[in-house]
């Protein structure tokens, strides 16, 4: 329920910050903008004259696009050549612009381009800092699991024979396994959110904190993390059902597809920043405080010797 | 019912829980020579992974020469240590002891009493791997004559490895091939034909008579090839099961306590699933794939002669025994939670069937022309997949992807490295690393729905019936399969079966050229006329128009080339293909618009179909459609990795 009441606050939130919201999607389109011209001028030379073109308009067809991305025309590997860098790029590009979205949100500041990207810089070393060290306790985790894995399907694997009984045993053991690895991007979430509010330098510090927040915490972060993939699941279930219903095979029906696709986009940042603006709500609600004793030292004299 | 008793199938389908029962007749006129004749006691030491048989084999010698010595299969030594041929070409591995698998024979004596034990010496045919134990050689004590027979009685013991190449055990699950001493086949002229077992080779033996009892424990449930005519149990807890098979050049069989049985009935065919518990709500899937492929090869092919079929559906952890055809019992696979739009057990159901015509019937030389089974197979599979479940949706329709089967099996040739490693006639162990697959099942595959498409289906299925009778229960050869088509299609067989060709069409241009009307200078009548152009009016222009289609490829076909001009009117064009181009040129007031070769995309063997086609107003939308597309699912890549960012 706590996770509820504070992203529906951050929602509220959310919404009130479109300039926020718009320079996250505006760095996210002019980064995958040269991507449509890659991708037109592949699919141009490919395709070259020929009336195969009128078959993808028509829909999916295996042969052509098996043709298509046969290294004879257009490689497949070209195209995911361009994907690798461009995740790379993603990561790095979030991970820099996440400072300037929570030292707006924590603060409560209104936007300016200025502060925002000055407070991107600020964080960004410790930023990185910490995006290595979850992405090593994650590797660490991801390889305990699979050895623990391979273990227990073998022993399932010789005392039945039935693969169902395999089968279920992986699917327990996924969903089991996720719940570390929500936990590990959890308490890299508000290790950032710690570095933010209450300053912190050490990024080991910062991952520490973030654990036993997310620790302490469990339910309501948990909950709000599960919030924002149910969003996000519903957003891209709409926009397929949307998508299904326009036949796009006229430059009309492109054109509208491209604008919903850029709406969805669009929603995308805006559920960004309310996740976000919930994670620092959450985490100003229930940040330990520090305890203060009011009273007398009542400890023992010390005795002389 | 063709060929066999009513009433005396019924009795032996019924189980006849007779001692010492006599041996049914199925077909009182044999279907083949029947050379090679086995009776077989087996007892299955379940612990143990082992077998230990008894094998009476009559064989007689059909050629016009005399025969000193036999030739048997000991394939099981494949698996016996990693220095086999088929470990070292790479067949499959094994990390530990325990789970090696080997055959032994303990003794070998002619019905005369005359003990051959000592003079069984291993061989190696295809190669000097010294250390290869899957062929062995037997003088005889005297010549064979033509005609004559000779009786002998083996001893021996199987041992079963883990399942590797569709035999072995998985547990308490068994797929029992492969597993007895087996003769070779003597070919007139030529002598032994019994090749060492190789990673990519299959099988080839002589058609007889198979008289086997299998003993176990009775808590297995069992199939085999042939019919089950006796059922006796025994005191000490196990079962013995007759088994009586006629035509047959195999004999397998499975176990496994596990198995769960559904019956079903196709005209004079009892079929038999033997399905995982796990599996069962997917046997209607297996049983009506099987149905769909018996009328299917009773429609364009011939009758499916025997009174049996058994479907085996091995556990996930057994799948290397799935995917394989013996005489009357097929191994096919799937998994539990495998959705109904994605229809692998159907293909494999289809497949495997099919290999009872190929093969099965039809019995080429598996190790020498692996295509004639296995091409000519593939090629049925697709038209009965595409026949039963759509053209373009028969292997998957799921969420709007949908893929044909003949379509994966194109791209699996089309996207080949090099499509020219070698001709797929050619013996099956001699392959190029890694092509053996797609040059014998994908592209004779394709090039007989190339064929198909060519000289239109009756013509086809014409030919393929014609050589099956002629060539069932005997061993056909590729060129015998290419007689039974029109001599004119020789040159079709030579390059795409016997030769490496590939095919390769390109619509290469298309030019409009205005042809302006005469100006200038010229001659009447002595005289000098100055002529000069008329004012132009719309529709009068005329044009040399052409049509460039070239041929990339040394793969020479016959084809059309339909050429569209902007008027509406559409041209026909036939070529022969001889010449790597050819260049179609009209005069006409409206100007080409389009062409395309092959325009009912016949040549599914072309491995280019992009460039089959060309327009002069290629539209911009279908790039633009995925071209967005993709920016779309990039910015949600980027936005998605942002979030670990």
């Amino acid at each position: 329920m706590t996770a509820l009441r504070i992203f529906r606050s951050a929602c509220t939130h959310a919404l009130a910050s479109p300039p926020l919201v718009l320079t996250l999607y505006g760095v996210n389109l002019l980064l995958a903008f040269p991507a449509l011209y890659f991708s037109r001028f592949v699919l141009t030379a490919a395709l070259g004259n020929s009336l195969a073109g009128e078959s993808l308009l028509a829909g999916f067809d295996y042969t052509v696009w098996f043709d298509l991305l046969s290294p004879r025309n257009l490689s497949l590997g070209t195209l995911l050549q361009f994907a690798v860098p461009m995740a790379i790029l993603g990561i790095a590009l979030y991970t820099f612009l996440a400072g300037g979205v929570l030292d707006l949100l924590a603060r409560e500041k209104r936007f300016s381009a200025a502060s925002f990207f000055r407070a991107c810089g600020t964080y960004l070393g410790r930023f990185l800092a910490i995006w290595i060290l979850t992405t090593i306790v994650l590797l660490l985790v991801i390889a305990l699991f699979g050895t623990f894995l391979g273990v227990v399907v073998g022993i399932v694997n010789a005392q039945s024979d039935s693969e169902q009984a395999t089968g279920i045993t992986i699917i327990v053991s996924l969903i089991v396994f996720s719940f570390p690895i929500f936990l590990i991007f959890m308490a890299s979430d508000y290790a950032r959110v710690y570095t933010v509010v209450q300053g912190g330098h050490s990024s080991w510090k910062a991952l520490g904190r973030g654990f036993q927040f997310v620790l302490r915490n469990t339910g309501s972060t948990l909950g709000l993390h599960l919030l924002l993939l149910l969003l996000l699941g519903i957003a891209v279930a709409l926009y397929l059902v949307l998508e299904g219903l326009v036949a796009i095979d006229r430059p009309g029906t492109i054109v509208l597809v491209f604008l919903l696709q850029q709406l969805f986009m669009v929603g995308r940042a805006a559920i960004r920043v309310a996740f976000s603006a919930g994670e620092v709500a959450l985490y100003e609600e229930r940040k330990p405080r520090p305890v203060i004793f009011y009273g007398w030292d009542d400890s023992p004299p010390r005795r002389e010797p | 019912m063709k060929g066999c008793s009513p009433l005396l199938l019924l009795a032996f389908l019924c189980g006849v829980a007779t001692p010492a029962p006599s041996e049914p007749v199925l077909f009182p006129r044999p279907l083949s020579d029947r050379i090679a004749n086995y009776t077989i006691a087996v007892t299955l030491d379940p612990a143990h992974k082992r077998l230990s048989g008894h094998e009476t084999l009559v064989w007689r010698n059909s050629a016009p020469e005399s025969v000193s010595e036999l030739r048997f299969h000991l394939y099981l030594n494949a698996f016996r240590n990693n220095r086999s041929t088929f470990m070292r070409g790479g067949g499959g591995r094994r990390e530990s002891g325990g789970d090696w698998g080997w055959s032994e024979i303990h003794s070998l004596t002619t019905a005369q009493g005359k003990d051959l034990t000592q003079q069984i010496e291993f061989i190696h045919p295809d190669d000097d791997n010294d250390d290869d134990r899957t062929v062995v050689r037997v003088p005889l004590p005297q010549p064979l004559l033509p005609g004559q027979s000779i009786t002998l009685t083996c001893i021996f013991t199987a041992q079963l490895p883990a399942v590797i190449a569709r035999t072995g055990y998985a547990g308490e699950f068994f797929m029992v091939g492969q597993w007895f001493p087996k003769v070779g086949v003597y070919e007139s002229g030529r002598g032994w034909n019994c090749h060492q077992f190789h990673p990519n080779t299959e099988f080839f033996a002589d058609f007889g008579v198979y008289d086997v009892t299998i003993t176990l424990p009775d808590r297995f449930v069992v199939g085999a090839t042939g019919v089950r005519h006796a059922e006796k149990k025994n005191a000490d807890g196990t079962t013995t099961l007759s088994y009586h098979a006629e035509d047959v050049h195999d004999f397998a069989w499975t176990a496994s306590p596990r198995f769960a049985e559904i019956t079903d009935t196709w005209r004079h065919v009892s079929l038999r699933l033997l399905i995982q518990p796990e599996h069962l709500s997917q046997a209607r899937r297996y049983l009506s794939s099987c149905i769909a492929a018996l009328e299917f090869f009773d429609r364009h092919v011939g009758p499916y002669p025997y009174p049996v079929f058994t479907i085996v559906d091995p556990p996930l952890n057994a799948i290397e025994a799935g995917g394989m055809e013996y005489p009357t019992l097929i191994t096919v696979l799937t998994s539990w939670g495998l959705p109904g739009a994605l229809r692998l057990p159907e293909q494999a159901t289809i497949h495997e069937f099919g290999h009872q015509y190929w093969q099965g019937m039809s019995a080429s030389n598996e190790f020498e022309e692996a295509w004639l089974d296995e091409g000519v197979n593939q090629y049925f599979e697709a038209r009965i997949m595409n026949e039963t479940y759509g053209e373009k949706s028969s292997f998957l329709d799921l969420f709007g992807l949908r893929v044909g089967d003949a379509e994966m099996t194109r791209a699996s040739y089309t996207q080949m490295g090099n499509p020219r490693a070698a001709p797929p006639a050619t013996p099956a162990w001699k392959f190029p690393r890694g092509t053996y697959g797609i040059l014998t099942y994908s592209k004779p595959a394709i090039a007989f729905l190339t064929l198909e498409r060519i000289i239109g289906t009756a013509a086809m299925d014409s030919a393929i019936t014609t050589f099956f009778r002629r060539w069932r229960f005997r061993h056909p050869t590729g060129r015998d399969f290419a007689a039974a088509f029109d001599p004119a299609l020789k040159v079709f067989f030579d390059q795409t079966i016997f030769g490496t060709a590939v095919c390769d069409f390109e619509l290469s241009s298309i030019r409009n050229i205005p042809i302006a009307p005469l100006a200038g200078i010229t001659d009447s009548a002595g005289q000098r006329i100055h002529r000069r152009p008329p004012p132009e009016q719309p529709d009068s222009t005329l044009y040399a128009a052409s049509v460039l289609v070239s041929r990339r490829g040394d793969m020479i076909l016959p084809l059309d080339v339909l050429v569209g001009f902007a008027d509406g009117r559409e041209v026909r064009e036939r070529w022969d293909g001889q010449a790597t181009s050819i260049e179609f040129s009209y005069q006409s007031r409206s100007p080409i618009r389009w062409a395309r070769v092959d325009p009912e995309q016949k040549i599914l063997l072309d491995v280019n179909l992009i460039n089959n086609s060309r327009t002069v107003n290629p539209l911009t939308a279908p790039v633009w459609k995925y071209a967005v597309k993709i920016l779309f699912w990039l910015q949600n890549l980027i936005s998605t990795v942002g979030l670990i960012g």
